[in-house]
């Protein structure tokens, strides 16, 4: 019995994704078999595989009624409302590069989901295997639509109207329409947008009921597609946008530390992670990760794929930048307050973060003020949710008098009698035992190791 | 296809797709000129630099 099917994987009747032992089995329905073939014996495969571009796989059956692949796993799943603009951007490119070379061998992509691309590290791969069809002479390409729903419309509103408008895909499953994109832009997007958005958009809707008529052959040359999809490319690429590579380059010199602190509490959590149970490639999270600092620190003293989330755009894009040819850190945009949860039907597509896997590790520095100042939770609270995620944690406590918190504290009533170092212990103590605990040289802060008491959550 | 396509999408490509082969046509173009022009440059240093 197949207990473990992937739930997002029921629309393409070519195939589709379970579980078993813990590994990604892809069945092939015989309707795909033509195509599946093709692209494993026409070259495709072998040229996108060697280019890690395709996600590569293993045949471990083939029989007239079925062909089951064992696939490489993704360390850890990520969706495109927890990207960064440059993150979106190298998925859409990945798409159209893909695009072209598949139609070197007379196939084209039917479909081009954001979905069909994740990341390992900071590197993006296509994950669907079943999306390739035989590309049939002079006719246009199906899956612009999709595309331009699921790439060019949140880039260009990302870019025109506002950095925040990724996280309206976790509204829009199959893309943002684009009626919506073009009220959302109004005059602003530039060519791009005056192109793929609003011409096309005038263009659905004058179209909307020709399901009615009979349907119109659409004739457009192949060397016209390939043109279409270097014009995207470029368009794509000339997409930039202005902030981030200065804003988050003295964050450090804002917070509270001297190069001291800085080296101090570095040597300690190198200290924690000798005290730490841990095998090569086990899963860290870095929760407000900034920069990344502590993120490649982990990845190097533990030898760890760490996911690095944090709420700020930009800080999560200079992290990427910075670590583009890195496939062990993975950063995301993550509020956690309010972190993703589970979209799509029956809230089962799309998993929330905490049916995505947990961690070994997971690093919460200068991170407590702001949910418990900040967001009113409890120590108790985060302590509960922290427990859920990760069997060791190194946390740092930020107490009142640091700056920081004086900061967060300036604006608001301070209803924190319990923010303090022993209530702090003791909340976390229900959930956690702690195993040391240092404090930081030249700060007011205090860094703990802990493991989690009961793992309440399999790794999944 | 598992899906519709969307004839809006599919029309709106004939026009895309031909603004792209404009654009290719114009860039084959405008490249043409710069690599004559370079060469042009190139052979005329080359006959000064054959005078001295």
């Amino acid at each position: 019995m197949m207990k473990n099917k992937e739930l997002s994987s029921f629309r393409d009747p070519s195939g589709f994704i379970y579980y078993e032992n813990n590994k990604v089995i892809r069945k092939i329905n015989p309707i795909y078999f033509k195509e599946y073939n093709h692209l494993m014996d026409s070259g495709l495969y072998k040229e996108l595989v060697d280019n890690n571009l395709l996600i590569k796989h293993k045949e471990i059956k083939k029989s007239n009624d079925e062909i089951l692949l064992e696939v490489e796993k993704i360390p850890y799943i990520s969706y495109p409302y927890e990207w960064t603009f440059e993150e979106l951007k190298e998925a859409a490119l990945l798409t159209l590069k893909i695009n072209k070379i598949a139609l070197k061998y007379g196939m084209i992509l039917k479909d081009a989901t954001s979905y069909n691309i994740e990341f390992i590290g900071c590197k993006p791969i296509f994950i669907d295997t079943l999306s390739f069809m035989f590309y049939e002479e002079n006719s246009p390409w199906g899956a612009y639509g999709q595309f331009t729903r699921h790439f060019i419309a949140p880039l260009v509103l990302m870019k025109y109207v506002d950095i925040r408008m990724n996280t309206l895909l976790k509204n829009y499953i199959d893309g943002i329409p684009l009626d919506l994109c073009s009220n959302l832009l109004k005059n602003r997007g530039g060519m791009i947008s005056k192109i793929h958005i609003k011409l096309q958009n005038i263009s659905i809707k004058k179209h909307n009921n020709d399901g009615k008529k009979d349907v119109v052959k659409i004739n457009i040359s192949k060397k016209s597609i390939i043109n279409m999809f270097d014009m995207i490319t470029n368009q794509i690429n000339n997409l930039k946008l202005k902030k981030y590579t200065t804003e988050w380059m003295d964050y450090y010199d804002l917070s509270n530390y001297n190069e001291k602190a800085f080296n101090s509490k570095e040597n300690i959590i190198k200290e924690f992670c000798k005290m730490i149970k841990s095998k090569d490639n086990d899963i860290s999270f870095d929760l407000g990760s900034n920069d990344g600092r502590f993120s490649k620190l982990i990845e190097k003293e533990l030898n760890n794929y760490v996911v690095s989330f944090d709420i700020d755009n930009n800080a999560v894009e200079y992290n990427f930048i910075n670590n583009k040819d890195n496939d062990r850190i993975l950063p995301l945009i993550m509020d956690f307050t309010n972190p993703s949860s589970g979209i799509g039907f029956s809230n089962n597509e799309r998993k929330s973060i905490m049916d995505r896997g947990n961690a070994n590790l997971t690093l919460v520095l200068a991170f407590i003020h702001h949910l418990v100042i900040s967001n009113n939770l409890s120590f108790e609270m985060v302590a509960d949710f922290l427990s859920k995620i990760t069997k060791y944690l190194i946390i740092e406590f930020v107490p009142k008098e640091d700056s920081q918190v004086e900061l967060l504290l300036k604006t608001r009533n301070d209803i924190f009698d319990f923010y303090n170092i022993e209530t702090f212990k003791e909340e976390f103590s229900k959930y956690f035992k702690i195993i040391k605990e240092e404090k930081i040289d030249n700060s007011k802060r205090t860094l703990f190791l802990m493991e989690v008491k009961n793992e309440r959550t399999s790794n999944k | 296809m598992y899906f519709d396509p969307g004839t809006g999408s599919l029309i709106i490509q004939l026009l895309v797709a031909g603004l792209a082969s404009i654009g290719a046509f114009f860039a084959l173009f405008k490249n043409k000129i710069v690599s004559m022009i370079k060469k042009e440059k190139n052979s005329n240093k080359k006959e000064d630099n054959d005078e001295k």
